[in-house]
């Protein structure tokens, strides 16, 4: 297959072989990651009612990867929103937030980047997923499965991926810093509360990178992240903003912790969640209509 | 006024001021506010941050936060745990180096400074003002603590918290031993010269080897033979007793060391090879159960 990216990014990426292994995961199936048992009982949920909403299959360089997009039902030329997963992979929390952006009018889509390591929502604990799947999935391959999965919102004839705008959170959250500066088609990002390091040994730590994140980024932390120390926060914005990039607006919340807008667990702060949420549905607005 | 004077302390002071309070005190409190500047002698060791993340963090307990500072390699996360308990002089850059030195080793090291709540030791350099603060610590306190690092260190996504050992120097391997009493989860534990036994009060209304029985962690006690304030037969006490308990345990006694042996910063105490056998010691414990 042909990558709908120009040959120029290519050279971006580190040259690294991409695994070999196929997709472990085919099917994202419903529920909430095993490991985030039980969910709270504020956990929001939105219908898929005036949208198509469900899987797809994304064609990667070496096999399909699949994938959960939601649009309104009515209509076409969506601006496009990558929505990138937790720890946890595709599950019932990502497709909801897929499902609320389509709400909104957009052409959203969460592929399930770890499904060639594995399915984290089937292991209990956070180390063995970090170890046997996060630590799998290097960004080299992350990046190269994001391009596939913007050609394959053209593809559909739904999206319009040249507006196109990236959101994620926590593993995601980085993953939105780094594929912003890998690829200069993004509009508009909104990294929410990412980690500032690199998981995978040999990856770039986001801050190496902060020189090409040029598109409007939209940075949404926690100033009591347990994994992020508010200094980390400040380095990497002032970094952004040293690389030239004007449309930064990062934003600490005094107090709060990591995950503040996982609905489903005990981190959600309802009142930062809800901010966030308005500040990034304005962002988007603001940047790709 | 009356100051008690800690096995621990007392152990630190050069011999020659041991009967002469006042400049006792001032001799101390030098030592302190060595410990404040970096590097304060030829031989202080000073590790750098190359190949690890090593920050200034703010830890939430019970009743507020604890300044706290942490180290973990660059990538490869998560990382088996190192709790530390510093000596009395809070968070210098001693104690600093010691949490990057185990980030150099793989390990995700973290030490809360345990009486933030009230003031920075590090601004002290008065020892009759560092005593009254450590001396009223509550124990109970004290393990509360530091079982909200573990859950902030979980919490991170970069510690695995099933494996966590723990290590700590002069006061802070008297905490350490209080610590592993009390939360058998840990996997293995290595005190430097800190007290075992010492006067029962309000504060630590029972010593180590009062606890010695409900021990269930594996005790690397690494100790001074020349210790002015804790007695080798003391210490020998204790891991008999650890022993008849069913703790694995071992008693290592450098018999020309004093106490503060490993203390780089304070160039009275240190005691190079000493020091630096006792560390090797330290990681092939913490490897051999687990961590």
């Amino acid at each position: 297959m042909t990558l709908q990216v120009d040959s120029h990014l290519d050279s971006l990426v580190p040259p690294r072989e991409l695994t070999r292994r196929g997709f472990i995961v085919t099917s994202l199936g419903a529920g909430f990651a095993l490991s985030v048992l039980p969910v709270s009982a504020q956990t929001i949920t939105t219908p898929a009612d005036g949208l198509i909403a469900g899987e797809v299959k994304v064609k990667t360089k070496d096999g399909e990867m699949v994938a959960y997009r939601a649009m309104p039902a009515a209509g076409s030329n969506f601006p496009t929103i990558l929505v990138i997963s937790e720890v946890w992979g595709v599950h019932e929390y990502i497709a909801d937030v897929t499902r609320r952006f389509a709400k909104l009018g957009y052409f959203a889509i969460a592929p399930e980047l770890f499904a060639r390591a594995g399915d984290p929502r089937k292991i209990s604990d956070i180390p063995t997923i970090l170890k046997d799947i996060v630590q799998k999935t290097p960004d080299a391959q992350v990046m190269s499965d994001l391009d596939a999965t913007v050609a394959y919102a053209k593809t559909t004839g739904k999206a319009d991926t040249a507006k196109l705008g990236i959101t994620g959170f926590c593993w995601g959250g980085r993953v939105t810093l780094m594929y912003t500066a890998h690829n200069p088609g993004v509009k508009a990002a909104v990294a929410w509360y990412g980690s500032l390091r690199s998981f995978v040994p040999g990856d770039k730590a986001p801050i190496d990178v902060a020189a090409q994140i040029k598109a409007p980024l939209l940075a949404l932390y926690g100033g009591a992240d347990s994994g992020i120390p508010n200094p980390d926060q400040e380095k990497m914005r002032d970094a952004v903003k040293a690389g030239g990039n004007a449309n930064v607006e990062w934003v600490i919340y005094p107090d709060t912790p990591h995950a503040f807008h996982a609905d489903y667990r005990p981190s959600y702060r309802k009142e930062q969640a809800e901010d966030g949420w308005k500040r990034a549905s304005a962002w988007f607005k603001k940047y790709l209509g | 006024m009356k100051l008690e004077l800690e096995d621990d302390v007392r152990g630190m002071l050069p011999e020659r001021s041991v009967d002469r309070r006042d400049f006792l005190w001032t001799a101390l409190g030098a030592s302190a506010a060595l410990a404040v500047a970096s590097p304060t002698s030829a031989q202080q060791i000073t590790t750098d941050t190359s190949g690890i993340d090593a920050s200034d963090v703010s830890i939430p307990v019970a009743n507020g936060q604890l300044r706290g500072y942490r180290a973990m390699p660059l990538a490869g996360a998560p990382f088996p745990t190192v709790l530390v308990a510093a000596e009395i002089f809070g968070l210098n850059p001693y104690v600093k180096d010691v949490c990057r030195r185990l980030a150099k080793a793989g390990y995700y090291a973290i030490v809360p400074d345990l009486y933030s709540r009230t003031v920075d030791l590090t601004t002290i350099t008065n020892i009759a003002e560092i005593m009254p603060v450590v001396n009223s610590k509550y124990d109970s306190e004290l393990i509360g603590d530091y079982d909200a690092t573990v859950e902030f260190a979980r919490a991170s996504f970069n510690a695995d918290v099933s494996r966590v050992a723990m290590t700590g120097f002069c006061r802070g391997g008297r905490t350490t031993l209080i610590y592993a009493a009390a939360q058998p989860s840990l996997k293995a534990v290595a005190a430097w010269y800190g007290p075992v036994g010492g006067q029962p009060n309000a504060y630590t209304p029972r010593t180590a080897m009062d606890r010695a029985a409900e021990f269930k962690v594996p005790v690397l006690g690494l100790y001074g033979g020349k210790d002015a304030g804790i007695p080798v037969e003391q210490v020998e006490k204790f891991f008999a007793a650890l022993k008849a308990s069913g703790t694995p345990s071992e008693l290592v006694v450098y018999p020309d060391a004093g106490h503060g042996f490993h203390a780089d910063f304070r160039p009275d105490n240190y005691r190079k090879a000493d020091a630096e056998s006792a560390w090797s010691r330290m990681l092939a414990w913490f490897r051999k159960y687990g961590v």
